[in-house]
């Protein structure tokens, strides 16, 4: 092998030698400023080099570097990099209400080894790196879920997410087993191979079932979303925007690698697993969200949702439903993040709770009119990035015929859009406390304006959607 | 000694775990419910792995036993993880009751 | 039946005795001997099942390691020689029930999938019955190790084999530390050195809070 032949494997790389590097000057810098530089830089590096880096597939044993994998990559890259900005606050003394955090080494290290595993995950060939990958992208959240220094709740938030993981992986190692049973073997190929052979297998659908299982707590879709609520609310903030976005992300690539590649042939005799899932995830995810008080809960509900509405994309089929998944990962990342970036600022003197938003609209016109949109994309009302998003997973379901799911599916976004105006009419309509002025820093206005025209221009501009979905199709 | 009583055993012992993981109250024994099913699993591989499952032709017994021995490293790495979270739990809350962590809620 | 057999049902019984031990015993340090019990017996198990490799990993990972967290974890949080509190009749029913669902599906499938290997196994030979000497088949059932420590040690470490999986595993184990000591690094001056480490922990947030009010005062 010559070293040019290594090229493809690149990113990954990179992103093992950016783990190390911010792990190790950690140990030298106090204040964690260099940590901080050294991540975003190699982030932004990062994602760089995937959208317009080598394009040559390349197969490495059952390591396999497709165009695929590398928009899953370039998604989880750009969802870490937004998480290292909206962490920034939290590390300054008084940045945020809640209490400090420390050692942001050691956090965006967890982050970046966090990301490998999603690597992993996404150019997995065989059973064990899957496993092995989608490990690795959980057990640096129950680390980080745990961050907030002295903090009972988020001490709890841990303790429930190692809980509810371990039982996870528990369940997919089981399920693995049975697929290995099935098949003699561990590689993709072999698990497709037997698939089609044999597709009435016990062990086959034994493993299914398991598999199915662990993947179901680790996406949160109902009536494995138990844990979600209390994690999200526990854990500090941009743990729980990464959780929300990047692991959300993750966890559905592993659907995606699996359901929609290796165990293609029995997608429709799932197809109404997959159904009864996205329903009760939008039903509880709605009704759920609709009481809440806590923002970081409403968000766990909210996203529990977005699951339901994901997984309506597993019934069509293959490539557009790839597509439509990434796609609304982005939009819902983008709205996501704009939300958690308004939560950050609203936090810095008060709790991140819906009452921490009341006033809004004096305290800071555009952060409420960002909030507007936000809630506006989530709800899918067009033209906003959300609705496209929406669009496309309904019609990657439509196309295969399940009209009564998308019905459902419409009436759901319908009735969350009730909720989502809650949180708008308490940023506009409710009486404010004190209004003092908000203040925003140069980042966070940076941020905020690119978040705020991504949320336009990716709702009207179909360009970058079908960039992506030329990209992950094939 | 054959397939279906190992796979038995594995079921019995996942079974027992589940059990547990429903019933116990303190953290640290949930966890070792856990460990239960893990190990449930592993015997599933070295069973599957010892005696060939419903596919045709040779399988790959190594990578059954391989598999079963990276599962072993990534529960200890889980364990580890578990276990200082619960005693930071510990350190915040004063015990252990799964039940009486209570203090997230909507 | 012969020796070997009566020694695996045996095992098997031994196995099942103490797993109902770990997750019913009253007292967390016998529930975690009997865990350790239990990994034994499985390390056992999978030497009669010749993966030796296996019952090593098992006994120096498991046993040796995370047995150790578990009794350290036991020992830090106190909970050595307390009783714990019996699970109230409504949750033990619960148990019962999953228990009861899960070992019915689980029974199921075994009983199907023994079935189906059997039949898959009764094919191969009759293929190899016609074409060759069934040599290979004939080795497994004759006890040739099923993965000996030089074929699964080269298996390791071959480009073509599960070396990408020992890299990433190396990276998980990275991320577990790191992990482990960023949570056990959280709340340490909270509880050093008070008789009452919850009072200290309190203060400490307290001025924590202080510091933050003080702060927040300064111009950005």
């Amino acid at each position: 092998m010559t070293l040019a032949e290594f090229t493809p494997l690149l990113p990954d790389l990179l992103l093992l030698a950016l783990a190390l590097a911010v792990l190790k000057i950690d140990l030298w810098s106090e204040d964690g400023e260099a940590g901080f530089h050294l991540t975003w830089i190699g982030l932004a590096g990062l994602a760089l080099l995937l959208a317009f880096g080598s394009r040559s597939d390349a197969v490495f044993a059952d390591y396999h570097i497709t165009a695929a994998s590398r928009v899953w990559k370039l998604l989880f890259t750009l969802a870490t990099l937004a998480t290292v900005f909206l962490s920034r606050p939290y590390f300054r003394a008084g940045g945020n209400a809640r209490g400090t955090l420390a050692k942001s080494g050691a956090f965006f290290g967890l982050l970046l080894l966090c990301m490998q595993g999603m690597f992993a995950l996404v150019s997995a060939g065989n059973l064990i790196v899957f496993y092995l990958g989608l490990e690795l992208a959980t057990m640096p959240i129950y680390a980080l879920a745990a961050y907030q220094p002295r903090d009972a709740d988020s001490a709890e938030a841990g303790s429930k997410y190692v809980l509810m993981g371990g039982f996870s992986s528990a369940l997919t190692l089981f399920g693995i087993s049975f697929l290995y049973g099935a098949t003699g073997s561990l590689g993709f190929p072999a698990l497709e191979a037997a698939v089609r052979a044999a597709p009435a297998d016990p062990a086959l659908w034994g493993g299914i079932f398991f598999l199915l299982g662990g993947l179901g707590f680790k996406l949160a879709m109902a009536p494995l979303h138990m844990w979600a609520p209390d994690v999200y609310q526990g854990a500090p903030t941009p743990v729980m925007a990464f959780l929300s976005v990047a692991s959300k992300a993750a966890a559905v690539a592993a659907l995606a690698t699996l359901f929609l590649s290796p165990l293609n042939a029995v997608r429709p005799d799932l197809a109404p697993c997959f159904a009864a899932a996205a329903v009760l995830s939008m039903v509880a995810g709605n009704l759920g969200a609709m009481r809440q008080k806590d923002l970081r809960r409403f968000v766990a509900y909210s996203s529990v949702a977005q699951v339901g509405y994901m997984l309506l994309a597993m019934l069509g089929e293959g490539d557009g439903s790839r597509a439509a998944l990434v796609y609304n990962l982005v939009t819902y990342g983008v709205t996501g993040f704009a939300l958690y970036f308004i939560m950050g600022v609203i936090g810095k003197e008060g709790p991140e709770t819906m009452s921490g938003l009341r006033g809004l609209s004096r305290r800071h016109p555009g952060l409420a009119v960002l909030l507007v949109l936000c809630m506006f994309s989530l709800a899918g009302v067009p033209p906003l990035a959300g609705f496209l998003g929406k669009f496309m997973l309904f019609s990657a379901a439509a196309a295969e015929g399940h009209y009564l799911l998308v019905g459902i599916a419409v009436a759901n976004a319908v009735v969350s859009f009730y909720y989502y105006m809650l949180v708008v009419k308490e940023a506009y309509i409710a009486p404010p406390g004190e209004a003092a002025a908000i203040r925003l820093r140069p980042l966070q206005i940076m941020v905020l304006w690119g978040l705020g025209l991504a949320l336009l221009v990716l709702g009207v501009c179909p360009a970058p959607a079908d960039w992506l979905a030329r990209a992950a199709g094939n | 000694m054959n397939l279906t009583a190992c796979l038995l055993l594995s079921a019995a012992l996942f079974s027992i775990g589940a059990y547990g993981l429903v019933t116990r109250r303190n953290m640290i024994a949930a966890l070792m419910s856990l460990e239960l099913m893990v190990n449930a699993a592993l015997i599933n591989f070295i069973a599957f792995a010892r005696f060939g499952g419903t596919h045709a032709g040779q399988g790959d017994a190594q990578a059954g036993s391989l598999f079963a021995l990276f599962a072993v490293a990534v529960t200890a790495a889980e364990m580890a993880l578990a276990l200082a979270i619960v005693v930071a739990v510990h350190r915040q809350r004063r015990h252990l009751d799964i039940r009486e962590l209570d203090g997230l809620h909507g | 039946m012969n020796v070997r057999d009566a020694f695996f049902y045996a095992l098997c019984a031994l196995l099942l005795g103490l797993a109902v031990l770990t997750v019913a015993a009253g007292n967390l340090f016998r529930a975690a001997l009997a865990l350790l019990g239990v990994l034994l017996c499985t390390a056992v198990l999978f030497l009669l099942l010749q993966a030796e490799m296996a019952a090593l990993a098992q006994v120096m990972v498991y046993i040796g390691g995370i047995m150790i967290f578990v009794l350290y974890a036991v020992l830090l949080t106190s909970e050595l020689g307390g009783r714990m509190p019996a699970p109230s009749p409504v949750k033990m029913l619960l148990g019962v029930a999953v228990a009861a669902v899960a070992l019915g599906f689980l029974a199921g499938l075994a009983q199907k999938t023994g079935a189906g290997a059997a039949a898959a196994r009764a094919r191969m030979h009759a293929e190899s019955a016609t074409k060759e000497s069934a040599a290979s088949s004939a080795d497994a059932e004759a006890g040739v190790n099923i993965a000996s420590l030089k074929t699964l040690g080269q298996k390791l470490l071959d480009p073509k084999g599960f070396l990408i999986p020992f890299e990433l595993i190396s990276v998980l184990l990275l991320a577990a530390m790191v992990g482990a000591i960023a949570v056990a690094r959280q709340g340490g001056a909270g509880v050093r050195g008070g008789s009452e480490p919850g009072a200290a922990a309190i203060s400490v947030k307290d001025q924590g809070g202080a510091g933050a009010a003080e702060s927040r005062g300064a111009p950005p």
